[in-house]
């Protein structure tokens, strides 16, 4: 499924002359786990350009969430820290950069939710159980911008019609568990949405959803992309990364490992993780009884990630200095980036 | 939703006479009933004027042990003269108080005001301090405030309410330490007991009615003020020990809880300012668990306490039903228990309204 999936979509590629909307840079993030300080991100790097849907790929613990947190500061502290590194958002293509990470706190809750909006994986849990989801949309509305209750509900109420709730106006009034799990996660994106934030960071948005309703909302946030905005989906499901994403960085250990076009990294990938993981799909037409390729060994701990590639444990064509010397970040010719020693010639 | 509550309504039937049969039952079978005390009256006049009268030792007359049987309703069987008391209770009749020689229903009503007094002023005041302090402790877990707050608070709660009574009487209220408070009562009953700041506002001749009594209603209104937060400060502390401690506690764990909650990360994520985060969309869900408590608080703060009231020599419900029980006054003693029981399961569905009241996701089947 996947490999038609690419095949069918046209691949947005970026406008790469325009400036990134938002650029991470060298992002470190660290948690206190029972004193010992542990690296849950360590130094990552990517841009994401107007209007593309870009894939952040990786398995639990890669780091993708924390990565997506720290865009909007919103790691818990303790015991969680941002160590170092730049989160770079630009309002407009020739405006200068803002690094959020040293915003002073009330413009930093200019940013949130008004130029970068986040949605998450629970539906269930993400709205507050005891307020409307009317209030909820309003007080999105209300912080940012100035204007009157009543306008604030019209607004909500619109945004909720356009997110494809039925009878907007009367659910206004209706409590997060009068909805469904596919129901709120649209009015966890209409709220997100309202006050048209640049980016729309969206944090594993389908997982706890069926796959019938994912599909919807994977479709809704296509739809209500702007032109110029730009969708970070931060996911495990390789599918919905070939059919929605222009372009993907795939993490692991805390690390980028490879960042490609969908296409490219589907078709052709490099690294020998990106590779593992797409062998281990199941595709379609395989015979029965065939078995599935799997990455061999577990993901480690982040308390016990190897000193050379992080990916050395498991990798199928590991190399004696992997395992004390870890890769850089090589960037090829065709724009493509991928952390590993096999492509050190290449690059070059 | 409205079936749930005529459901728990009419429940309250049943269990109003499961508890009062019980009490009933055993009140009548535990020595020292009125019987026994009249039979003790006769040996005592006897043994005084033994000498006079004579011969039968302690007998007293067949007629009168009939009489008061008949009085009590102890010639029939305990089931028959429990309905017989149920009976006068539906009509509104509590019965006559056998020390009192009055209405048990003219005896509760005098005292009702006292223990409300007391009761609610403690309830008030115990979540006035409970809910902000429990806030603070959470939003400062862990450090040396939140450590010794949970000291002082639990030792204040692994001691009775009366037993504090004791303590503060030694040492507040003219023991060897000092003498800042009252020994008890309700109010001064007398010029001299006033303290003596307020005599000082008083002229003894102003508050005597025409027979020489002391009238606490002649008082100015500041006196008057001063006087009863005089006599109110430390059993009222007592009432809020209490439930003091489990308060604040339950206030604090359930913030804490609600603060690590996924909706929290929306709320600052939307760019919501801290204090709207945590005033608003956490302290609306972690008040939920203590405002269920209200309910449940209702026989406390109506019906006054036992022991602190008899600490305290406040002569409201509590000291009531205490004496009576002493003394065996059947009718006083079940009369008591009879708004006890009353307020404590009208209470427990209280709770259950304000739950469904304050929880959207509540809903009764």
């Amino acid at each position: 499924m996947t490999e038609s999936a690419v095949e069918d979509q046209t691949t947005r590629l970026p406008d790469q002359s325009a400036s990134p909307t938002l650029s991470v840079r060298d992002l470190v993030v660290r948690f206190e786990i029972e004193k010992n300080w542990v690296t849950a991100v360590g130094g990552v790097s990517f841009d994401v350009f107007p209007g593309e849907v870009l894939g952040i790929v990786g398995e639990s613990g890669s780091g993708k969430s924390v990565t997506a947190m720290s865009a909007l500061r919103l790691i818990p502290q303790p015991p969680g820290e941002i160590a170092g590194g730049q989160v770079l958002y630009r309002e407009s293509s020739d405006a200068e950069p803002i690094d959020v990470l040293q915003l002073p706190y009330d413009e930093l809750r200019r940013v949130r939710g008004n130029e970068i909006a986040m949605i998450f994986q629970e539906p269930m849990t993400a709205l507050n159980p005891v307020f409307t989801v009317g209030m909820q949309v309003r007080e999105a509305v209300l912080v940012h911008e100035k204007v009157d209750r009543a306008e604030a509900n019209r607004r909500a109420a619109e945004m909720l019609t356009r997110v494809g709730i039925p009878d907007a106006e009367k659910r206004l009034s209706d409590y997060p568990h009068q909805f469904s799990g596919g129901m709120r996660q649209r009015v966890m994106i209409a709220m997100a949405l309202v006050c048209q934030p640049k980016i729309l960071v969206a944090d594993e948005p389908t997982t706890a959803l069926d796959v019938t309703t994912q599909a919807q909302i994977l479709e809704l946030m296509a739809e209500m992309q702007g032109r110029d905005e730009s969708i970070v989906l931060i996911t495990h499901d390789l599918a919905v990364v070939a059919e929605r994403c222009d372009r993907v960085v795939v993490m692991y250990g805390g690390k980028v490992q490879e960042v490609g076009t969908a296409r490219d990294l589907f078709h052709h990938p490099k690294h020998p993780y990106t590779k593992g993981l797409l062998a281990s799909l199941p595709a379609v037409g395989a015979k029965k009884g065939e078995r599935l390729h799997a990455i061999p060994g577990n993901v480690p701990s982040i308390t016990q990630l190897p000193v050379g590639c992080k990916f050395c444990t498991r990798c199928e064509e590991v190399m004696d200095r992997c395992h004390t010397e870890e890769p850089p970040l090589h960037v090829l010719d065709d724009g493509r980036e991928v952390r590993c020693h096999l492509f050190e010639d290449e690059a070059k | 939703m409205t079936a749930y509550f005529v459901r728990r309504f009419l429940l309250v039937v049943p269990t109003f006479i499961g508890v009062t049969l019980i009490a009933y039952t055993i009140m009548r079978y535990v020595p020292g009933g009125p019987l026994d005390q009249l039979k003790m009256q006769a040996r005592a006049a006897q043994a005084e004027g033994g000498a006079s009268i004579g011969g039968e030792a302690g007998a007293i007359p067949e007629e009168a042990l009939e009489a008061a049987k008949k009085a009590f309703h102890l010639d029939k069987h305990v089931v028959v003269a429990y309905v017989y008391w149920l009976g006068d209770l539906v009509t509104g009749n509590l019965g006559e108080s056998y020390f009192f020689q009055e209405p048990v229903g003219k005896l509760v009503v005098e005292r009702f005001p006292i223990s409300i007094f007391f009761g609610l002023t403690g309830f008030v005041l115990a979540y006035l301090i409970s809910v902000p302090l429990g806030i603070v402790k959470a939003l400062k877990h862990g450090t040396s405030f939140d450590f010794f707050s949970s000291a002082t608070i639990f030792i204040g709660y692994s001691i009775p309410g009366w037993a504090i009574g004791t303590l503060l009487l030694v040492f507040f209220a003219g023991g060897e330490f000092y003498d800042w408070f009252p020994l008890g009562g309700f109010r001064s009953t007398s010029y001299f007991e006033l303290p003596e700041f307020v005599q000082s506002w008083e002229d003894p001749a102003d508050v005597e009615d025409d027979f020489g009594r002391f009238r606490w209603n002649r008082l100015g209104y500041l006196s008057k003020v001063a006087d009863q937060l005089w006599h109110t400060v430390l059993p009222v502390f007592c009432y809020m020990m209490g439930s003091f401690a489990t308060l604040t506690i339950l206030m604090k764990n359930s913030l804490m809880e609600n603060i690590g909650q996924d909706y929290v990360r929306t709320a600052f994520a939307k760019g919501l300012h801290p204090r709207r985060v945590i005033f608003l969309h956490v302290l609306r869900n972690s008040l939920i668990p203590l405002a269920t408590g209200l309910g449940r608080a209702l026989s406390i703060v109506m019906a006054g306490s036992y022991l602190i009231e008899l600490v305290f020599n406040i002569d409201g419900l509590g000291m009531l039903g205490f004496n009576s029980i002493v003394r065996r006054d059947y009718a006083v003693v079940m009369g008591v228990l009879a708004i006890n029981t009353m307020l404590t399961l009208v209470g427990n569905i209280l709770s259950d309204v304000l739950y469904a009241l304050i929880d959207p996701r509540i809903r009764f089947q």
